[in-house]
């Protein structure tokens, strides 16, 4: 390929009647070309050349091949004509290019790393999650140490919530068929849900819950609202089941059950921004606790040329629109908008982060939504007495727990924040004889909320250590005859080795100082 | 004569038939260097097109998303050029460049092994 790219060919645009373009490509015998143009029907026409390649094309190309400095071919699969399995098997070749040879070594050495970083890799050697056939495909089996990290995360999002005067709420896993009917759910995403499934009673339907928006609506319709109760901010870490194709599902990122770390607010239309204001600070706190530092804030709004493909009236999208832009102002954030983004039922925020490797993500979004309250009738009552309907904000800092681990393990590399790292100590005695104490160790710490465990294995310590490091356990507490007669232990830090003997306590109140 | 207006609303004229690389050539040699293709009135176009009205002009690059799908596109293209020469008589289906990914379906005829 690079030879050719040296020769330099220009690649030259030629329109062309749909006739001659039948007749070219019947000489060459090419019976996919005349497949792809029977499908164009009536339309122009344009063929591309370089060198002594002509393809059915409607560009556009580079001004010639030169500019195409490194080539790396990746892969090669195969594939149906036009994804159809029942047409003819071809071969799909992968590769990529590009303009600098030092952009290819880059991108290379950043593959490299991420084949290193992958979650599931990870996940199994660190003893994350699983997954099982038996169970099916695509549903995540959280085992004790991923279900620890899965829990710090929820408690320190549930403490930051409660500040800011979120109301913490459970619903069930499942809802009647006729509840999605309402929500619209069902005619949008009914057929490519799992399917609702019946009672020994005959004509009822239930389904497993796709999102939990419905169930909240529902609660803040089971009574009366006055303007003084709003903003009504209603969370929960809800478990939500969405059938994806079996092709399309990867580790923890695509799954079919999945938590979502969701709340919606209910609020007054004058409220939007405020509320905006308020789901960035969490949102901001959030990613900086995790260690992200690089994200900008995308901003999806209206398409301007097609007012009439959005619900709401034009006023209150144009509030929403300014608030939200406003909003994301005041918070420092760098933005970048996106004209015709926005869902029909609203304008969003999403938080695309970096990670360590430099790849993109999108984490956290906040979308408002004037259709739901629409269908399910919602309003309350304002300052005039008059009913009014309330709008709807939709929100998740972490988007889904799933999804959101499986990021924070690949741009940690498995070496999490010391305060969310499941095992955050091992204590390593050097022979069977300090078991005791070593248990007494761990026991005195979990007093202080650290966790670990005691490695009481009748290995050597050396032997020990290595193991505890390939964990990626930051901090081992190794304890013989000394350290029990002083009442001390003998720390080791990852990565840095020996930092000194200390107390339980002492080591409790060091380690509290890193956390903090 | 025709109006070309650029991103930040300032507006040139140009001969009519003036392709967007020969604008960039006018503003910096440098830039015509970097430029692969050419956003004129919302469509991306070859930035050796010529454009024959007055037109709403973005310059492309390495730097844009479109830019960069430019790239690929013509990569995609490359790639065939070079896997027909290999395999004479290869067909090709459809290619593109999707993100980082240059892809390509192709179906040789049956005498060639090393493809099913």
């Amino acid at each position: 390929m690079i030879e050719l790219a040296r020769q330099k060919n220009a690649y030259v645009r030629k329109p062309i009647s749909q006739k001659d373009a039948v007749e070219f490509f019947q000489e060459k015998g090419d019976e996919y070309k005349l497949e792809l143009i029977e499908k164009r029907g009536g339309e122009d026409i344009t063929l591309y050349q370089q060198g002594e390649f002509i393809d059915l094309c409607k560009g556009p190309h580079v001004p010639d091949t030169s500019y195409i400095k490194a080539v790396k071919l990746t892969n090669v699969a195969g594939a149906y004509w036009q994804g159809d399995e029942t047409r003819q098997q071809m071969t799909r070749v992968y590769g990529i290019t590009f303009p600098k040879q030092s952009e290819l070594e880059a991108y290379v050495q950043m593959i490299e790393e991420a084949k290193k970083r992958d979650h599931r890799k990870l996940g199994a050697e660190l003893e994350l999650f699983m997954f099982s056939e038996r169970v099916g495909a695509g549903l995540p089996i959280w085992l004790p140490k991923g279900n620890q990290l899965r829990d710090r995360l929820m408690n320190f999002l549930r403490t930051e919530q409660e500040k800011r005067g979120y109301k913490l709420v459970t619903t069930p896993h499942i809802g009647k068929k006729d509840l999605y009917v309402t929500s619209g759910h069902w005619e949008k995403y009914g057929e490519d849900s799992f399917r609702p499934f019946g009672t020994p009673r005959e004509g009822e339907e239930f389904m497993l819950k796709p999102m939990n928006c419905p169930h909240h609506c529902e609660i803040y319709a089971h009574r009366p609202h006055s303007y003084k109760e709003l903003p009504l901010r209603i969370a929960e870490f809800g478990t939500v089941y969405r059938y994806e194709q079996s092709g399309e599902l990867h580790g923890l990122s695509r799954v079919r059950c999945f938590t979502q770390d969701d709340a919606h607010i209910f609020c007054t239309p004058e409220q939007v921004k405020e509320e905006f204001l308020n789901v960035l600070d969490l949102t901001q706190v959030v990613l900086a606790k995790m260690g992200f530092q690089n994200f900008t804030a995308q901003i999806s709004l209206r398409d301007p040329d097609n007012p009439s493909k959005y619900i709401g009236s034009d006023e209150n999208w144009r509030n929403a629109e300014n608030a939200i832009i406003e909003a994301a102002k005041e918070a420092g954030l760098n933005t970048v908008t996106e004209l015709g983004e926005a869902a029909f039922y609203g304008p969003k925020l999403d938080f695309m982060v970096k990670d360590a490797l430099g790849r993109s993500w999108q984490l956290g979004t906040i979308q408002v939504d004037y259709n739901l309250p629409d269908r399910f009738e919602l309003e309350y009552v304002g300052a005039d007495n008059q009913p009014h309907r309330p709008v709807m904000i939709h929100r998740a800092p972490f988007g889904s727990m799933e999804r959101f681990i499986s990021i924070l393990i690949e741009h940690t590399g498995g070496k999490f924040p010391l305060w969310l790292t499941p095992d955050q100590f091992a204590v390593l005695p050097i022979s069977d004889r300090f078991n005791d104490y070593a248990l007494k160790v761990e026991q005195q710490l979990g007093v202080h909320d650290i966790r670990g465990f005691v490695d009481d294995r009748s290995e050597k310590i050396g032997r020990k250590i290595r193991d505890t490091e390939l964990k990626k356990v930051p901090f081992m507490l190794i304890v013989g005859e000394k350290e029990e007669e002083s009442g001390t232990v003998s720390v080791r830090r990852q990565g840095e080795g020996d930092i000194g003997s200390m107390t339980a306590d002492e080591f409790a109140v060091y380690f509290k100082g890193l956390v903090d | 004569m025709i109006n070309i207006t650029f991103p930040d609303g300032q507006v040139r004229q140009y001969e009519a038939g003036t392709t967007a690389l020969e604008i960039a050539q006018s503003i910096s040699h440098g830039l015509a260097k970097k430029v692969l293709s050419a956003k004129v009135n919302g469509e991306v176009w070859d930035a050796t097109r010529p454009i024959e009205q007055d037109a709403r002009l973005q310059l492309l690059t390495w730097d844009d998303k479109d830019g960069k799908a430019t790239f690929w596109h013509s990569s995609a293209h490359l790639m065939a050029e070079a896997l027909e020469a290999l395999y004479p008589g290869i067909k090709f289906g459809t290619g593109a460049g999707y993100g980082k990914w240059v892809l390509l379906r192709c179906r040789p005829r049956r005498t060639y092994h090393l493809f099913r």
